[in-house]
């Protein structure tokens, strides 16, 4: 059986360079290549399934309610103020996602796990 | 192989597997949500590791995949399931392939093994949302991915010095 070693070897550092390397490379493409076009939206999953999109220069609050939507722990509410956007209420055992709060920067989810429930900012058609 | 062995070793396997279950549920309370959602210490790799130092490449892609599998059973085979299954394949795969060749300690395969594992986790958020613009999300998980693999592979191989099994 081949057994990997237990002390650091020269190839860790390589890896450790060629990660960094690639972690760059996707932060400059993600910046530069991958930024949404037209209007922002908060674009809200449930289940990864897309049930609502709400411009990001609309001030807004929406409540999901769990009696529409039964995999919920509860009601949910998301708020859309000067184009960020956050989950101001939910239920869930250690309230992860409201507590995460504001976000304004597209593809940083905001995520409910216990809820299926994901929010997330992208561009509009 | 004796019959005495291999019951042995498939016991032994249990236990990893149970310790491995029991580590994914605890690490649920120790989530970093304040640095970015999702970031996780990957706790259960450590299992994983030492399952692949002391057992060998199919007992640690076996281990893995019912890791996920019987996690499933308590939180249910929804999309979670089928992005933790994309972040086990692609991890895995590597983490066997680069163990063959034998040029990287515990440090090197657990951090390739921590980033793969986001990799393939986003890539499978992506194509299940059908949206490109959730790759953004990967500088922030490729870069938690290098830390965190090194602190699990400091912790197994702490582990590793501690715990004998006999052959």
């Amino acid at each position: 059986m081949r057994k990997f070693s237990l002390l650091k070897k020269t190839a860790d550092v390589y890896a450790f360079c060629a990660l960094l390397l690639l972690t760059s490379s996707v932060l400059v493409w993600t910046n530069i290549y991958n930024k949404p076009t037209g209007t922002l939206v908060a674009n809200v999953y449930v289940e990864a399934v897309k049930i609502d999109s709400l411009p990001l220069d609309v001030d807004t609050t929406v409540i999901y309610y769990q009696a529409d939507y039964p995999v919920f722990k509860g009601d949910i509410t998301v708020e859309i103020t000067d184009g960020k956007v956050r989950v101001e209420k939910e239920t869930s055992p250690l309230h992860y996602c409201s507590i995460q709060g504001w976000v304004s920067d597209a593809g940083m989810p905001i995520i409910c796990a216990p809820n299926y429930f994901m929010v997330v900012i992208e561009g509009s058609l | 192989m004796s019959n005495h062995s291999r019951i042995l070793k498939i016991a032994r396997l249990g236990m990893f597997l149970a310790f491995g279950v029991i580590l994914n549920y605890v690490e649920t309370f120790i989530a970093l949500p304040m640095i970015a959602p999702g970031i996780k210490l990957g706790l259960a790799n450590t299992v994983g590791l030492i399952v692949l130092y002391y057992f060998g490449d199919k007992e640690y892609v076996a281990i893995g995949f019912l890791r996920i599998l019987l996690t499933a059973l308590f939180t249910g085979f929804g999309y979670n399931f089928f992005i933790s299954l994309s972040g086990w394949f692609l991890s895995s795969l590597i983490v066997v392939i680069l163990n063959r060749f034998q040029i990287m300690s515990i440090f090197g395969l657990s951090m390739v093994s921590a980033v793969t594992h986001g990799l393939g986790q986003v890539i499978m958020v992506a194509i299940l949302y059908e949206s490109v613009y959730m790759l953004n999300y990967l500088p922030i998980l490729l870069a938690a991915g290098i830390v965190t693999g090194l602190i699990v592979a400091f912790i197994a191989r702490e582990a590793m010095r501690r715990i004998v099994i006999p052959e």
